[in-house]
């Protein structure tokens, strides 16, 4: 037996590869030219510098999806991040110890997304949205009810500034982070069994689990990662701003979304992955600058948020027909 | 139990298994016993346990009661994993593959050659499954995914899968359901090596000439019981199918003959510009056309296009005399013609809806008024149909995921004939059905017919086609290369066709 169905390199082919890199390409170029200052290299900086936050949340999410699951709470859980690395280290916690803790609270919460989805089979979008409105309660409890935690980070934070405002030579450390947090994370699902297994148990469940993977638990796991990675973009949004803030994470799970469907969509066919999840934050980043440099209203952002989650989840969508 | 001839081993022994599911009990108190070097096929009616007993053996069901052996040794099954470690490989009724991952992917789904760090060693899988395929025999492009490939290729992907561990049981459950005269000879080979090389293999079929054909011993079951085990040369298709349904079947083919009525239905030079070249024919009411072709022909292609899942690139259609193109199968209903597809799992169900729901789908709008569904009404319809069709479940509402194979078949037989169409497109409907409901499936054909609509029958089973058609057309590489009177013709000729697209001289008496 042959296969006598060869994998088709036709036009619409490479349009469904290529087509969204090539519309980011379109992007910056229409930007290049109506704004010249869309190309300074500090601007191009500061865009990568502002995609982080979103960035490592995105990749938590691609986890979550790729194992057939979806993440809500992120943005949430974001935000408990800031207010509660604030909260230990205006305690005087060093400040290493206080970074593990609240990665460690993010896979907690990762785990309980974890609990209800995979081992208690609730749908996704109901499980993880109890997650994401219930950890606003400990942020304000943290508060005492403000909506910031007095005192910024406590004393001065070299390492919290360095992550979240320094630069190595021209690059913001912030990018970097990124890009190594991501370059881990395309490890994991890409190149290990188990990254292989999240990706059968999203693909076809029964399937998977007749080959001896046990389904629940590589979600379960996915959860896990999705909720570090969460706490994780929190601790650089803390660092960034120099404070905690109540319910700051939330407007980014819209981009993150928006992210991770549109990454689905670039060269790999039509399944998330880390790769194109970075791409996809990388180019709502640009978009966002675009709107700034040309002045767009405030209101302007909101609406074109909604059409680019739109927009990506139905282009990933046609693609995974 | 009598004793094993000769001195074979005993590798498998299941002593007094039983396993209840709600409102059914699938096993009772069954007894299995597989040497190594054997083949022991199973066999038995839609429903009768088969599939259950070997989801006990490969650890996917636990069993209430009861203990499994394995070389002598009682073993406490905990997981799929521990069976397939024990040498126990297994492909299932309904093929378990990823569709988006490759070939090779496929292959080592759940065992990837693992490095330091649990980081998949990619070439050496890739090239482990170059080996594999090669010892197989098969050449596939292992990087296609494994959607793309027809289903003998995906079977042989599951096969590969299966022998990766070198398993010394190997298990499968209705393996040829899908497959091409010429896959299952290449099977029935690849099957006797084994046997050769002392693996105890456990065969389902639904086929007597295959049971008969390649296995040692039979193991007839019957309401989830054990009834007999028999050696196969001491046996004939008569005793065990009497067995298997607990009474004489005497009728295999009813045909009832029919006044031939006005044209239903018409195509002319119809091609999808590939595979299907310039194909035309006519269905009349009362009337069933056979198309009968090998694999890549281009019959499932055609199926196909005829119910609006692929497009036409040349060609018209005329249904009753007016001109139509069908964009999806949608179109296709709305101008009466039903596709009853092959591929149940993928294109025919809704596996998480009720039996009720799933048969009345596609006819709905016939139980609403006023934009409420007559459920008095459809629930009595569902009830008939469930009868009709001997469908072995606990109840309208039992989610068809839960039904066995055959039964979801029958399913989704009941929900085309409710769509009332006046065409209906049946492409392998016996495939993985049991004898009864065979004929039950024929006998409601017939019914079709007396209520004046057209049938098209695509089917790889000769016996089939001579029995219950009127004319036959035969493919051959995309075009028609035979069109006749059932009555004027006969096996050899179709065969013929099939394999050569001619009649050689020599050959033709
Ligand atoms: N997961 C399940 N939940 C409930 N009932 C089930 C389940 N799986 C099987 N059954 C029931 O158990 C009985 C035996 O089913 P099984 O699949 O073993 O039949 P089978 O002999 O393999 O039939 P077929 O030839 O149609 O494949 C059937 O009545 C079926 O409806
Ligand atoms: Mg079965």
């Amino acid at each position: 037996m042959k296969s006598n169905e060869n994998v088709r390199r036709g036009a619409g082919d490479l349009i469904a590869r290529y087509g969204t890199l090539g519309l980011m390409a379109l992007v910056c170029l229409f930007l290049a030219i109506s704004v010249p200052a869309f190309i300074q290299p500090s601007n191009l900086f500061d865009v990568l510098r502002q995609v982080a936050v979103v960035g490592i949340m995105a990749c938590g999410l691609t986890y979550a999806v790729a194992a057939g699951g979806f993440d809500l709470s992120v943005g949430s859980v974001a935000a408990l991040s800031t207010v509660f690395v604030a909260w230990l280290l205006v305690r005087n916690v060093p400040v290493l110890a206080a970074l593990l803790v609240v990665l460690a609270v993010g896979a907690a919460c990762g785990w309980a997304n974890g609990l209800f989805c995979a081992r208690l089979r609730i749908v996704p979008w109901v499980g993880t949205l109890a997650t994401m409105l219930a950890v606003v309660g400990p942020q304000f409890m943290l508060t005492g009810g403000g909506s910031q935690i007095p005192g910024g980070l406590g004393p001065k934070q070299p390492l919290m500034d360095f992550l979240g405002k320094g630069f190595l030579g021209p690059v913001p450390v912030a990018a970097l982070v990124m890009l190594l947090v991501a370059a881990v994370a395309e490890i994991v699902l890409s190149k290990t069994a188990l990254g292989q297994h999240m990706y059968a148990a999203g693909g076809d469940r029964v399937a998977a689990e007749t080959c001896g993977i046990d389904s629940r638990r590589v979600l379960w796991l996915a959860y896990i990662f999705s909720g570090v990675l969460a706490a994780g973009s929190g601790l650089l949004m803390a660092a960034r701003m120099g404070l905690g803030q109540v319910r700051i994470g939330e407007p980014y799970l819209m981009d993150a979304i928006a992210a991770v469907f549109l990454g689905s969509t670039v060269i790999k066919e039509g399944r998330p992955h880390i790769l194109g999840t970075i791409v996809g934050a990388i180019f709502m980043g640009i978009m966002f600058n675009g709107l700034t440099l040309l002045h767009t209203p405030y209101w302007g952002f909101y609406l074109f948020r909604g059409i680019m989650v739109f927009a990506a989840v139905a282009l990933s969508g046609f693609r995974s027909r | 139990m009598h004793d094993p001839p000769s001195t074979e081993q005993r590798v498998l022994a299941m002593h007094n298994i039983s396993k209840d599911f709600p409102g059914v009990r699938a096993l009772d108190h069954v007894d299995f016993s597989l040497h190594g070097g054997e083949i022991h096929a199973l066999v038995g009616e839609n429903g009768a346990g088969k599939s259950t007993l070997i989801k006990v053996l490969t650890g996917i069901y636990a069993c209430d009661e009861g203990c499994i052996e394995l070389d002598g040794r009682e073993v406490h099954v905990r997981s799929t994993r521990q069976m397939q470690d024990l040498g126990v490989a297994c492909i299932y009724q309904e093929l378990n593959l990823i569709p988006h991952f490759d070939v090779a992917q496929n292959i080592f789904l759940g065992a990837e050659p693992r490095g330091k760090l649990g980081l998949v060693r990619w070439s050496e899988m890739y090239r482990e499954a170059e080996r594999l395929l090669g010892t197989l025999g098969v050449s596939l492009d292992l990087r296609v995914p494994v959607r793309k490939l027809g289903f003998g290729q995906r079977q042989m992907v599951i096969i590969a899968r299966a022998l990766l561990h070198n398993p010394t049981i190997f298990v499968l459950d209705e393996p040829t359901a899908m497959l091409t005269r010429a896959e299952i000879g290449y099977l029935f080979g690849l099957l006797e090596r084994l046997k050769e090389q002392g693996v105890g293999i456990l065969y389902i079929s639904h086929r007597m000439e295959e049971v008969f054909e390649i296995a040692d011993r039979v193991t007839v079951m019957r309401d989830g019981k054990n009834v007999a085990s028999l050696q196969v040369a001491e046996t004939n298709p008569d005793q065990v199918i009497s067995l298997m349904v607990g009474r004489q079947l005497d009728d295999m083919f009813p045909k009832t003959d029919l006044e031939i009525g006005p044209q239903l239905l018409a195509v002319g030079g119809m091609g999808d510009g590939a595979l299907v070249q310039d194909v035309s024919f006519e269905v009349r009411a009362g009337q069933v056309v056979g198309i009968y072709g090998v694999l890549g022909s281009g019959t499932a292609e055609l199926a196909g296009m005829l119910a609006g899942d692929r497009p036409l690139a040349a060609g018209k259609m005329l249904v009753r005399g007016e001109p139509t193109t069908f964009r999806s199968p949608h179109h296709a209903l709305r101008d009466g013609i039903a596709l009853i597809p092959k591929d149940r799992r993928d294109e025919g169900l809704v596996l998480s809806f009720t039996v009720r729901e799933n048969m009345t789908l596609a006819g709905l709008g016939r139980w609403v008024s006023a934009g409420l569904i007559r459920s008095r009404e459809e629930k009595a319809v569902t009830r008939d149909q469930i009868e009709a069709l001997n469908v072995r479940t606990y109840g309208a509402e039992q989610v068809v995921q839960e039904l066995s194979g055959g039964n979801q078949q029958k399913v989704v037989i009941a929900k085309a004939m409710l769509s009332q169409a006046q065409v209906y497109v049946f492409d392998e409907p016996t495939r993985g059905v049991d004898v009864g409901a065979k004929i039950e499936i024929y006998r409601l054909i017939s019914r079709l017919l007396q209520g004046g609509a057209g049938v098209i029958l695509f089917s790889s089973e000769l016996p089939e086609i001579l029995h219950i058609t009127d004319r036959v057309m035969v493919m051959f590489r995309g075009r028609m290369v035979l069109d006749k009177l059932t009555q004027q013709t006969d096996a050899d000729e179709l065969l013929m066709y099939a394999l050569k697209g001619e009649a050689s001289e020599t050959d033709v008496s």
